[in-house]
This record gives structure tokens, C-alpha cells and sequence, in this order.
């Protein structure tokens, strides 16, 4: 459904906000997370993972690359009221991995819609977050976006285009700040 | 209620400090090149800011209604809609729910409107802790100061400052650089946000259609804390309204780019109620505080068009005196343009009686505008609201000189006289140099006319030569 | 054609040779200037500090002896923008006032604007004592007329590589009217912003089509001993390269 164009701008633009984008096939996508999460020193180290809204199968082979990375994997658990998180594990987490539905290729943004186990704040507490999309999930804008949702809103949506960014002194672009300071978006061929 | 201010002598005392000069200076001038550079990167920005306007224009013309709209539509999306007339009603809300939570500790995400009703100040009678987590107003919380500028807050400040503010503050090492000034922002405010029991957030937009609150923030801020406390709080002025959903991406667009020059700021949080059954992030109760503190009485008057601002900051970057003064100058929430505007009309014209003349009608702030408010009109207006304040007697003082004016002959023996006078020159005794030529000279000589005939006998030699 | 010189108080007080300067250079394009000798200010003083009633008198005034003129040249743009964008304002109630300001707000140019648009001045001749020059284009000037690069274009023509844009050109000097006796500290630190500008261009004369910003600049230059600078009206630049 996304024509090749808009995925390319969608690059462009993410890259400009500062997202590193990488185009992957299924059979690649392991080899290259290892070698990502390689670059992340001294294990062990925890990484959050989403419970939900992965294609069949593809949470499973994450959560093995994190183990054969030396990664603990922690992941919002499902209870009797639903979803939550180990909130100090979560915390302590230096990688965070979710899966994103739909992405903008006008400004280079992931789209995250809240859901049970979507785990969100994967993508903002730890220093890095990593996020898988369809290459086909692309969207040509927000518009688009709110054009194509069924009923109300989700009770959030979240753009994230780039890392946790300041320029609060003297205008001296800083990444990090809160979330993320490194962002990076495999899209799935 | 606040003393009248004195905008001259506050203003002197900013442009005689060098290090705050350069610094709002350098700052200001590369968000306004920034916002420069994003409008010309965006053809169709001119249409979109009509299109903004007259968005706008639909909420402004029927301000209740749209109210009523987001607030039920909030209450059907499950959270809880507060009414506030004025900032004292605001603060009594927001301190009533964080004492029937007994919560102890907040985290705040920058919010004028929080500031406008000086919530910091109140929670901790609340014995609630308010921490700032925008790293411009963290900075602010800790040096004990207001913001100078509505996006960002802590411009007046350079690096050496921060680094030494850190230091004394945070125990970091002194003559840190930038980068490693924000990462012991991170860590600090981390702990912070992971203990908070309620987060407070101002909204950038609220949409009435569905009751949903847009925040947007480049830190990320914003988003933990509308997302890690169990309870949210946002203070929302009535302004900030938008008829529906499909308008948040044009008013994204509109805002992103007025600010600070980008397409897009890295995190829009859009918000429709608390988290939903089985979600593990957001609020299990959210809070939306609608607050009018003199808002609505502007819908049917004459500066209708401030319900519009978005409070982008973009006047405020292109404004020659904000960019000479800072913020603090104006000792107003609101500075720069915009604030001009509002802080007389919020506010009251016997507090900031001085702050319409802040402005030297250049009109570089309505170029900017992206609501296309007329800003040097509005200006113009408080000028005359205010000189009808003043009383027939000063009225008439002020005509006289108009009617005088207004006789060719009285006008022209007037000029002659003041012609003469001018010619002297340095041989003026100084007495002359008080009120308006005492107030000309603070900066500049005694103008003095051209050498030559005066026009008028030069014209009339010269047709009678013609003739 | 023929025309109706505003002369504008500020002028008649303090810059006779630009108004001459003015009538020699419409008159050298071909102009027939007229000048009504019973105008007097156009009302800015009153306009823009609120007080109406004064902005009122002067802008019937200004009608009175104006009215009926077929073209009226202005020689300070904030006049012009004050026939041009305020007056019919000052009249909110009266129909008939709004449409007769408004008519003649329609007939009424800043001079260099003139000079672009009716006749259509395109060439001026080089200037014979070329000087390094530089250019204050006034904020009235820029977005009250609406008047971006002409006057420019007529500087290079006239003093070629010696003309230089002035830095930050579109930032005020700090006259602003009232505003430089109301608050005289920052209207000095704009000054003194604006003629650091100037300096770093190294020009040793300043055009502008503001009379009010000149003598603000000028009478500024003069306190801050910027002895070698002069600022002139864009018309005595050109009545200078026209003879």
C-alpha cells in the first residue's frame, strides 16, 4: 500500500530528525539487532520489550537475539486488571524494543498507538530505543493517519520523530535529554 | 494585587547587562532564522495561516459552546473536566485533588498557563513538591527565577551560569559543557519523574471534538509526565481550544515551525482520556482544568483575535525589544509582543499601564505571527483605551497641540520658532534638555535643520522666478 | 502628470534640502509637482500614542487641502503609511469619511514607490562622487508601503559596488515614534545595535526613505562621534547623480 516514494521520503525526513533508518529483511533482522545491541556495553544489561502488537512470531525472535545479546528481557506482564510494567525494571533498562503499525513520511515520524501491552514507554525511558515497522506501514501524514482510524481515539497517540531533544541552553542541540538520545527504525521488506 | 510597573526603568537596567543582552540576543535570533528558514522550506505556509485564522475564528466566535463540547466529550472519554473563572479557582481545584490523593510529589511539564496562576507557589502549601522537568524551567525552579520567554525559558541564561547554577545546586563539577550539563539534568529529574504521584502538564491544543489534549515537547518531558504518574493534571486555557481532530496536524504544522523551525517537535503526545482497561501506560486518572482567568470577555471585544495565539513565541523572537530585554523586564508571565497584548488586558491596564509602549510599531511580530494577530494594531488600541483611562483634562492637553497643528499659520509660526531654536544648536543653555528634549538626549544630540532655506520660501522664490 | 508634495512636518522643521532634493527629481522624470502651502502634520504623533481626537483633526485636515489632488507623493514613509493604512480606521462610524479616505489613501505613494510605479523609473545614472554607500530601509518603509528592493536597485545603479546592504536590514532602528522618549535606554541600545551595523559596512553615508529614522540615526551617530557618517534622504543621492 505505501509506494516506494513516500518510504523514501519517509527516510529522508526521519533521518534528518535524527532516527537511523535501516531497511531489513526477515532473515537479516536478527544479525543486524545483534549487532546493534552488541555495540551496547557491559552486560549484563535489561531490555524492555512490548508483550503486544507484534506480527506472529517476530516478538519471539527478538527476545532471542536480546537473550543471545546477554540481555535480560523485561516486558509488561499481564494480570488479572491487565497490562503493567516492573516499573524498576523498566527503569533500569538501557534498550527498548516495540513494534510501530504506522509511520509518516511528511515529518519523519513514528506513530505509537497505546494499546494493552504496547509497551510505549519502551521508547522513551531507556537510552535507546530500537523499533520494527512493515515497510509497508507507511503513511503519507498525520492526516492521513486520523483519516484511515476506525471510531474514537486511542487514549494516546504518540508521534516520536528523532531522539529526547533540548536547546534550553544557549540554543545548543542536545539529544538525550529525557528519553532516548539514539532512535533506530528497522523497516521490514 | 501587583504595584504598577515601571517598564522604563526595568528595561534600562536589562539593556545595561551584557551577559543576559547576548544571550537572549544569540538565542532569539536563531529561532527566529530557524522559523525563517522552516516557512520557506513550506509553500503553502502562507495559506495555512489563514486557514489557522479562520479556524480560529469559528472557536473565538462561539467560545462557550466549543467549552461545553471538549468538556463533555472528555468526561465521555473518562476523565474529569474542571471549570476554573480565575487563577485562584484554578489552583484551589488542582490543590483539592493532589490533598485528596495525598500525594506529596509532582512532576510538571512547562506550562504558562501553570505559571499564570502560580501553581508552584501553591502546592507546596498543598505540602506537594513541584518539580520542573523542561530543562529551561528546571533551571528557572532552581536559580529561584520566572521564565524569560514562553518557549524558552531559561534564554537570559548562558552556559558558565547554568554550569556554576548545577554546581551550587546539584553538586555536579564545576565548568561543565552542555552536553554533561544534561545529563545531570537527566539523571536528577529521572528519580523524579519515577517517584511523582501526580504529573501536571499544560496542553498545547484541545480538541473539542473528542475531549483530547495535545502536548508537544522536544525533551520528551511531556510525555513522562503525562505518562508515568498515576494521576495527570493539565491546566488548559479556554484559548487553547480547536474544533476537531482533522485540525491538530495543520495547527502542528503551524505551531512546530513558528517555535522553532522544525517540521515537527520529537514528541506529540495526543491524549484522549485516562489509560484504558488492560494499558499499562498513562494515568489512571486524568484531570483537565479549563481555565478562563479573563479569557472570555475578550471574545466579543477588540482584541478578540489573542484568543488565537498559540503561544509559539515566534513575536517574541522577532520583537527588537524583547530581543534587547529578556523576559523579566516585562514582569509579566507573558513577555515580548503577545504579552504586550495580554498582560494589560488579563491583567488589568492599572498594572501594566506601561507595557503598550514596548513596541515601536515595527511590525515585524504580525509578519510572524502564524495566527496573523495585528499585533501593532492591538498596540495601537491599549494606547487609545488608555489615554481614555486619563481624563478630560489630560485629553484636552493632549488636542491642544493637534488643534494649534491644525492651523496652517499657527502651525507654520510654531515650526518657525522651533526651527530657530534648533539652529542654536550647542549654543542651547542645557535647561532646555528636560522632558521630551531631556528624554531625546539621553541617546542622541538636538536635531538640528539643514543648512539652506527653509522648503516653504525656497518654493515660493522659485515660482515667483518662474513666473 | 501631475502631482501633490506631502512634505511632511518633519522636513519643513528639519530637512529642506531633501524636500528640494525630492521636487528636483520627480520634476527631472517628468513630474509636474504641485505643493499645497496649507498642509501642515499628518497626525502620527497623536495616532500612535491613542490619542484620537488629536489623529482625527489632522486627517480632515489632510483631506481638506489634499482631497483633491489627482497623485499625492509623500516624503517620509511612515506619512504615507499613516494616509495610506490609518486614517479611514480613525473613522469608524461614518461611511461616507471611511470612503473618502479611503479613496484618497488610494491616490497617495511614498516617493521612491512613485518614482518604481507611475513614471517607472527604471535607470538612475551613476552617481559622479561615488562614495561607499549603505541603506536603511525603514520598517514603515519595508511593511507599512510594502516597498522591498527598489530603493536598492536605484543605490547600485547610482553607486554600483560601493553601494553594500546593510546587515539585518529588516530589524528597527529604535525610533518608533513616541517610543524614543517613552523608553530613551532601549531606544538608544537599538541605535546603537543599528549604527554598529552601519559601521561594519564601512559606508560613509546612509540613505533612507524615513525622515523620522534619520534624524533618530543621525542626531545618534552625532552623540556616539560617528563624525565621518552622513545620512541623506534617497533623493539627494539622486538629484545628485541626475545634475
Amino acid at each position: 500500500m505505501s509506494k516506494p516514494e513516500i518510504v523514501e521520503r519517509y527516510i529522508r525526513m526521519a533521518q534528518a530528525a535524527g532516527t537511523d533508518v535501516e531497511c531489513v529483511s526477515g532473515a537479516e533482522l536478527p544479525g543486524r539487532l545483534a549487532e546493534l545491541l552488541g555495540a551496547v556495553n557491559k552486560p549484563p544489561e535489561i531490555a524492555a520489550l512490548a508483550a503486544s502488537g507484534w506480527p506472529e512470531g517476530l516478538r519471539e525472535t527478538v527476545e532471542a537475539v536480546l537473550v543471545s545479546s546477554g540481555f535480560e528481557v523485561t516486558m509488561p506482564r499481564k494480570e488479572q486488571g491487565g497490562y503493567s510494567w516492573d516499573r524498576d525494571r523498566l527503569a533500569a533498562a538501557s534498550v527498548g524494543i516495540v513494534w510501530c503499525e504506522r509511520y509518516l513520511a511528511d515529518t519523519g515520524s513514528l506513530v505509537l498507538a497505546s494499546g494493552p501491552g504496547m509497551g510505549g514507554l519502551a521508547t522513551l525511558l531507556p537510552e535507546i530505543s530500537i523499533v520494527l515497522s512493515d515497510a509497508k506501514g507507511c503513511l503519507e501524514d498525520l492526516a492521513d493517519f486520523f483519516r484511515q482510524m476506525e471510531g474514537a481515539p486511542p487514549s494516546r497517540i504518540t508521534l516520536v520523530t528523532g531522539p529526547s531533544r533540548t536547546g534550553d541552553i544557549e540554543a545548543t542541540m542536545t539529544k538525550g535529554v529525557h528519553g532516548p538520545g539514539k532512535v533506530a527504525h528497522f523497516l521490514l521488506l | 494585587m501587583k504595584s504598577s510597573h515601571n517598564f522604563r526603568k526595568a528595561s534600562a537596567s536589562a539593556v545595561a547587562d551584557e551577559v543576559l543582552g547576548a544571550a537572549v540576543g544569540k538565542t532569539a535570533d536563531l529561532l527566529f532564522s530557524m522559523r525563517a528558514a522552516a516557512v520557506a522550506a513550506y509553500p503553502g505556509f502562507e495559506e495555512l495561516r489563514d486557514w489557522g485564522r479562520s479556524r480560529k475564528m469559528e472557536v473565538s466566535g462561539d467560545l462557550a459552546t466549543f467549552v461545553r463540547r471538549f468538556s463533555d466529550r472528555l468526561e465521555a472519554a473518562g476523565g474529569a473536566a474542571h471549570f476554573a473563572r480565575d487563577a485562584r479557582e484554578a489552583v484551589e481545584i488542582v490543590t483539592n485533588i493532589a490533598r485528596g490523593l495525598g500525594a506529596v510529589a509532582a512532576v510538571k511539564s512547562k506550562s504558562m498557563t501553570a505559571e499564570e496562576i502560580s501553581l508552584n507557589e501553591a502546592l507546596p502549601e498543598a505540602g506537594v513538591t513541584v518539580t520542573e522537568t523542561d530543562l529551561g524551567e528546571f533551571i528557572i525552579q532552581l536559580a529561584g527565577e520566572k521564565p524569560s520567554h514562553i518557549v524558552a525559558p531559561a534564554i537570559h541564561k548562558d552556559r558558565a551560569q547554568v554550569a556554576a547554577l548545577f554546581h551550587e545546586t546539584l553538586g555536579s563539577a564545576p565548568g561543565l559543557d552542555v552536553g554533561d550539563l544534561v545529563r545531570v539534568a537527566r539523571k536528577a529529574l529521572r528519580e523524579r519523574f519515577l517517584a511523582a504521584d501526580i504529573g501536571i502538564t499544560g496542553a498545547n491544543f484541545a480538541i473539542a471534538e473528542t475531549g483530547t489534549i495535545a502536548i508537544v515537547t522536544n525533551e520528551g518531558n511531556g510525555r513522562l509526565t503525562s505518562a508515568l504518574p498515576a494521576v495527570q493534571i493539565a491546566i488548559v486555557g479556554i484559548d487553547k481550544i480547536i474544533p476537531k481532530l482533522s485540525d491538530l496536524p495543520g495547527f502542528l504544522r503551524l505551531l512546530t515551525r513558528s517555535a522553532t523551525g522544525q517540521a515537527v517537535s520529537s514528541y506529540v503526545t495526543v491524549i484522549t482520556g485516562p489509560r484504558r482497561q488492560g494499558e499499562e501506560e498513562g494515568p489512571s486518572e486524568l484531570h483537565v482544568v479549563l481555565l478562563d482567568n479573563g479569557r472570555s470577555p475578550l471574545a466579543s471585544g477588540p482584541f478578540r483575535e489573542m484568543l488565537h495565539c498559540l503561544h509559539c513565541g515566534a513575536c517574541l523572537n522577532s520583537c527588537p525589544v524583547y530581543r534587547a530585554v529578556g523576559g523579566h523586564a516585562y514582569e509579566s508571565v507573558y513577555p515580548g509582543p503577545m504579552g504586550d497584548v495580554l498582560s494589560p488586558l488579563l491583567w488589568g491596564m492599572d498594572v501594566y499601564a506601561d507595557l503598550p509602549d514596548a513596541c515601536t510599531l515595527c511590525g515585524r511580530c504580525a509578519e510572524v505571527c502564524p495566527m496573523r494577530i495585528p499585533l501593532p494594531e492591538y498596540h495601537r488600541k491599549l494606547r487609545v483605551l488608555r489615554a481614555g483611562l486619563k481624563g478630560e483634562a489630560a485629553a484636552w492637553k493632549a488636542e491642544a497641540p493637534a488643534i494649534l497643528t491644525q492651523h496652517p499659520l499657527l502651525y507654520r509660526t510654531a515650526l518657525g520658532i522651533m526651527r530657530r531654536v534648533l539652529s542654536l544648536g550647542r549654543r542651547l543653555p542645557d535647561g532646555i534638555r528636560t522632558g521630551l528634549p531631556g528624554a531625546w538626549t539621553v541617546c542622541r544630540e538636538l536635531p538640528h535643520p539643514r543648512e539652506g532655506p527653509d522648503f516653504r520660501s525656497w518654493w515660493e522664490k522659485r515660482k515667483s522666478c518662474h513666473e | 502628470m501631475k502631482i501633490s508634495l506631502l512634505l511632511t512636518c518633519t522636513a519643513d522643521l528639519l530637512y529642506p534640502a531633501s524636500a528640494r532634493a525630492c521636487v528636483n527629481v520627480l520634476e527631472a522624470f517628468g513630474v509636474e509637482v504641485a505643493f499645497p502651502r496649507l498642509q501642515t502634520c499628518c497626525g502620527q504623533p497623536w495616532l500612535n500614542t491613542g490619542r484620537l481626537a488629536g489623529a482625527r483633526r489632522l486627517a480632515l485636515h489632510f483631506l481638506d487641502v489634499f482631497e483633491e489632488a489627482e497623485t499625492i507623493v509623500a516624503i517620509s514613509s511612515s506619512c504615507a503609511d499613516t494616509v495610506r493604512n490609518h486614517y479611514a480606521e480613525l473613522f469608524p462610524d461614518s461611511p461616507v469619511l471611511r470612503d473618502r479616505f479611503e479613496a484618497v489613501a488610494r491616490r497617495t505613494y511614498e516617493f521612491c514607490e512613485f518614482l518604481h510605479l507611475v513614471p517607472g523609473v527604471k535607470e538612475m545614472p551613476a552617481h559622479p562622487h561615488p562614495v561607499r554607500t549603505t541603506y536603511h530601509s525603514s520598517c514603515r518603509t519595508l511593511r507599512g508601503i510594502g516597498l522591498r528592493g527598489v530603493a536598492e536597485e536605484y543605490l547600485e545603479q547610482m553607486f554600483g559596488a560601493d553601494f553594500v546592504s546593510l546587515p539585518e536590514n529588516e530589524t528597527c532602528c529604535g525610533f518608533g515614534g513616541s517610543f524614543s522618549v517613552k523608553l530613551p535606554e532601549l531606544s538608544g541600545r537599538l541605535l546603537a545595535d543599528k549604527l554598529k551595523n552601519v559601521s561594519a559596512t564601512g559606508a560613509l553615508q546612509v540613505a533612507s526613505l524615513d525622515l523620522s529614522c534619520l534624524t533618530h540615526l543621525s542626531t545618534g551617530a552625532e552623540r556616539l562621534g560617528l563624525k565621518k557618517i552622513r545620512f541623506f534622504h534617497l533623493a539627494e543621492l539622486m538629484a545628485g547623480a541626475l545634475t
